[in-house]
């Protein structure tokens, strides 16, 4: 490895992710110890394959369709938490004044932030969620031509900004609340609850909450939609990227202002 | 102009107070009470470089935050930082860079694995060029002789190997500026005597600043040439050990076993005087008496078998400031 | 017997205090819970509307079960683990309670129970209040009768002494492999699940229903609920007595003795 790539952001990162799986791997069992991650990952959809199962298709709503978004949304929070796990431990960071000896290395925080933590058990649901995709893309008869291919990409990428988006806004909030609130758990694994219902048929403010607010449906339902031609504008597929980029700015700016806040009030 | 420079730094804190009992803690999850703590009041000082500075006080003082407010991760409320021409929190990762910080109670190296590869990371993070770096470790590792310890997982170092360990973590970046916040706590008197040694090694010979707080009087008086009293949050001394005594015990006190015994003694220069059988125990102040002159004194008003004359025990005379402080 | 009490009624009220000292996290958890039933009970009502198939039982009595879920969940293992007993466990650093005099299988059974029993009390409230508060077949239901809410109280508190041995037996897997707690975290998702924290059992494969009916961990949670929701008719009542009668006794003697074993192998070893 040269010098200058060690030094940039991405060596950096590399060798942080690398010192924590090392130590990972140093307790026998390790494979083991990612059985229960995998167990709850893999069990968390199966009410919705029941009720499709009691139940029938809703309209054209078919088990492989809500699954294909479940899955989407599941492969975004999965990366979001592969590579920006360490914000999720912000509350716990703060409390014990650990958070002081980041802002002692001369390193971009949010940086230092997400490489804090790296659990090798995060990948269960990367895989889960991306076969899942997979799997229900060919059972929708989706045509993967380059453009949507790409468009799919360029969402995944999107939610999983909007997914560290959210894990940072938690991170700015632990900077003003002592105890660590389970809030944000509605954002992130509640998120694809919400996921287990069509969007059309969810009640409005719950549609608008995952759609504006926390833009879930944004980069999994009208990609989805997109490219397998659900009748959905293909325009609406494109922007999520944009948008999600847009979201994750604005909760960096919310969690530079925590920060400040921090370091005027003290822990 | 200084290195380190403050003027005039406040910092207040807010604690919420927690009630007892059940009512209490009902009530408390409604409603909390606020207290207002002024951890650090209109303290200036500065520090040239390559000064070793002592900064004691005891608990709560306000020598951790003021740390924290010099390595730029408080901000104060008012009053100005200045440090090697930057304000810390203003540049936070500028100064840091140039600063090591020490925290005896805290660990920066990673657990679980050996520590070399703590070191790599932090070469990385501080963009130390990796020929500089080979040379500063094994600089560092003779020095501390803690070469056999970097293959080993940190989980398993001895306090004492850790604190070796912390230290090369620290100043593998060749800071100009060493915090160091209760460095040798916890650990046995060897340990301490090598972290002293080495501490007062890298001063002298690349001219590092260095601040420490500590409980322990003997790291004072090993290193400091100069120390500065926090208490409740204001700087109540800034000079040296002498001095220190000079303003806080003053008093020698000379012992004085006689050769037979004595009705009474009559010293007027003394301050007090006890005589219990042979054992005499005599009280004053060297700046207004001679003790030469007062021996002899004491001499001609009665034969001596011994005689010592002892300054007051250090440690007594901070714990007896830091009684004086609370009231 | 009072002075043997004595401990447990002590972590008892430690629990409850903390669980109340911390308001952010107090506040936060209930909100958190009562938003995350409400989507759950919304994804179900929208199958019931527009799907076609049939259900044993009705909407209201489906979501009736969900929002009670909420608060029976902190009687289940592993929702909320007693962590100081966990962590010792982990830590390999039981010597502590092996000095104590008390008998260590009771000592964490005991404790498990004062545990369980604070998040419960501390759940109740808001979410009854969330609950009667949603309008319609979504909804918390009344029981359709009083005997309905006996029966389902008494079965929930007898479920909870099955529930307690349950988590013991989680405390033994974790303690005997010495691979780490992947085991115990296992059992503990599983049993969950097999509760009916996923869905109501009875919404499950119709093919399914005996096997759910008769496996330990219905018992904890399911089988209380229906009675309060009115899917289970009175007459179910002893058969839901035995089968936590059977399960508990099996349970708590499996873990007594495999903790036992545990202990013994520790002391001959010396730790």
């Amino acid at each position: 490895m040269s010098e200058t790539f060690r030094q940039s952001p991405l060596g950096l990162w590399t060798r942080y992710m690398r010192i924590h799986a090392l130590s990972q791997l140093q307790y026998r069992g390790w494979l083991l110890a990612m059985l229960p991650s995998l167990v709850y990952v893999v069990t968390d959809p199966l009410d919705a394959v029941l009720m499709f199962d009691r139940f029938g298709a809703l309209g054209d709503w078919t088990a492989s369709r809500i699954l294909l978004v479940y899955g989407l949304a599941l492969l975004c929070f999965g990366l979001a938490e592969l590579f920006f796990r360490g914000i999720d431990y912000f509350p716990q960071l703060v409390r014990t004044g650990e958070f002081d000896r980041l802002l002692l290395r001369p390193r971009a925080l949010l940086f230092q932030a997400a490489a804090l933590r790296f659990h090798l058990n995060r990948l269960n649901r990367v895989v889960a969620g991306l076969l899942l995709a997979l799997v229900c893309l060919r059972a929708e008869g989706a045509a993967l031509s380059p453009a949507n291919a790409a468009m799919l990409i360029l969402a995944v990428i999107g939610g999983t900004l909007a997914y560290a988006g959210v894990l940072l806004i938690a991170a700015a909030a632990s900077f003003f609340t002592v105890g660590d609130s389970e809030l944000i758990n509605l954002f992130t694994n509640g998120s694809y609850q919400v996921a287990k219902a069509p969007p059309q048929l969810l009640p409005g403010w719950l549609r608008r909450a995952f759609t504006f607010l926390m833009p879930m449906f944004l980069f999994t339902y009208y990609p989805a939609a997109a490219v397998c031609g659900w009748e959905e504008s293909r325009v609406l597929g494109w922007l999520a990227l944009p948008l999600c980029a847009a979201f994750f700015g604005l909760s960096a700016l919310l969690w530079r202002f925590g920060v400040r806040h921090y370091k005027s009030a003290g822990s | 102009m200084p290195q380190i420079v403050l003027q005039q730094v406040c910092k207040t804190f807010v604690l919420r107070k927690r009630q007892k009992g059940m009512l209490g803690a009902m009530r408390g999850a409604f409603t909390r009470e606020k207290e207002l703590v002024r951890a650090v009041r209109d303290v200036s000082f500065s520090v040239e470089e390559g000064e070793l500075v002592g900064y004691i006080g005891p608990n709560g003082a306000g020598k951790s935050t003021t740390i924290k407010m010099m390595s730029g991760i408080l901000v104060p409320d008012s009053g100005e930082i200045n440090i090697m021409g930057r304000t810390p929190w203003k540049e936070r990762a500028a100064h840091v860079s140039q600063i090591g910080v020490v925290f005896g109670q805290r660990s920066q190296l990673w657990w679980d694995t050996p520590v070399l590869d703590s070191f790599e990371l932090l070469r990385d993070i501080y963009r130390v060029p990796q020929a500089a770096y080979k040379r500063r470790l094994d600089d560092l590792t003779a020095l501390l002789d803690a070469g056999s310890l970097l293959n080993t997982p940190v989980r398993q170092l001895s306090l004492g190997q850790r604190m070796k360990c912390e230290l090369i973590g620290a100043l593998l970046h060749a800071p100009r500026i060493l915090f160091l916040d209760e460095p040798t706590i916890g650990l046995d008197a060897v340990t301490k005597l090598a972290l002293r040694a080495f501490l007062a090694d890298l001063n002298r010979r690349e001219g590092v600043t260095m601040l420490l707080t500590t409980h322990d009087m003997d790291d004072i008086e090993a290193l400091c040439s100069r120390v500065m009293v926090i208490g409740r949050g204001a700087l109540l001394f800034d000079g040296d050990m002498d001095g220190l005594r000079a303003r806080y015990a003053p008093h020698r006190v000379i012992r004085a076993r006689l050769a037979r015994p004595c009705e009474s003694l009559d010293l007027p220069e003394a301050e007090s005087v006890s005589l219990d059988g042979l054992n005499a125990e005599i009280t004053f102040l060297p700046a207004r008496v001679d003790p030469a002159r007062l021996i002899a004194r004491l001499a001609e008003a009665c034969p001596l078998a011994d005689l010592t004359v002892e300054a007051p025990d250090i440690e007594r005379m901070v714990a007896r400031m830091y009684e004086e402080m609370a009231l | 017997m009072k002075t043997r009490m004595k401990p447990y009624l002590a972590i008892f009220r430690q629990k409850l205090l903390s669980g109340l000292q911390y308001r952010a996290g107090y506040w936060g958890t209930t909100t958190t819970h009562v938003v995350w039933v409400y989507m759950r009970v919304v994804v179900v009502a929208i199958f019931y509307r527009y799907g076609s198939g049939q259900a044993g039982v009705t909407l209201s009595q489906a979501a009736t079960m969900i929002w009670l879920q909420e608060m029976a969940l902190n009687l289940m293992p592993g929702f909320g683990v007693d962590f100081s007993v966990w962590n010792k466990i982990s830590k390999g650093d039981v010597g502590y309670d092996l000095v104590r005099p008390l008998d260590v299988y009771s000592h964490w059974y005991m404790s498990a129970l004062s545990d369980k029993l604070a998040r419960f009390l501390l759940a109740i409230g808001p979410v009854v209040a969330f609950a009667l508060l949603t309008p319609g077949e979504i909804g918390l239901h009344l029981s359709p009768s009083p005997l309905h809410l006996l029966a389902g109280l008494l079965t929930l508190a007898t479920g909870l002494i099955l529930s307690c041995a349950v988590i013991c037996l989680c405390y033994a897997a974790q303690m005997d492999v010495n691979v780490g707690d992947a085991p115990a975290r296992v059992l503990m998702i599983v049993s969950q699940i097999l509760a009916g924290s996923l869905l109501p059992l009875q919404l499950w494969p119709d093919a399914m229903q005996a096997f759910l009916r008769w496996q330990p961990f219905a018992a904890m949670m399911d089988l209380p609920l229906r009675f309060f929701a009115g899917s289970a008719a009175l007459e179910e009542l002893p058969r839901v007595l035995l089968s936590q009668a059977v399960w508990g006794v099996l349970i708590w003697r499996l873990g007594r003795a495999w903790i036992g074993r545990s202990l013994r192998r520790l002391i001959l070893q010396g730790g």
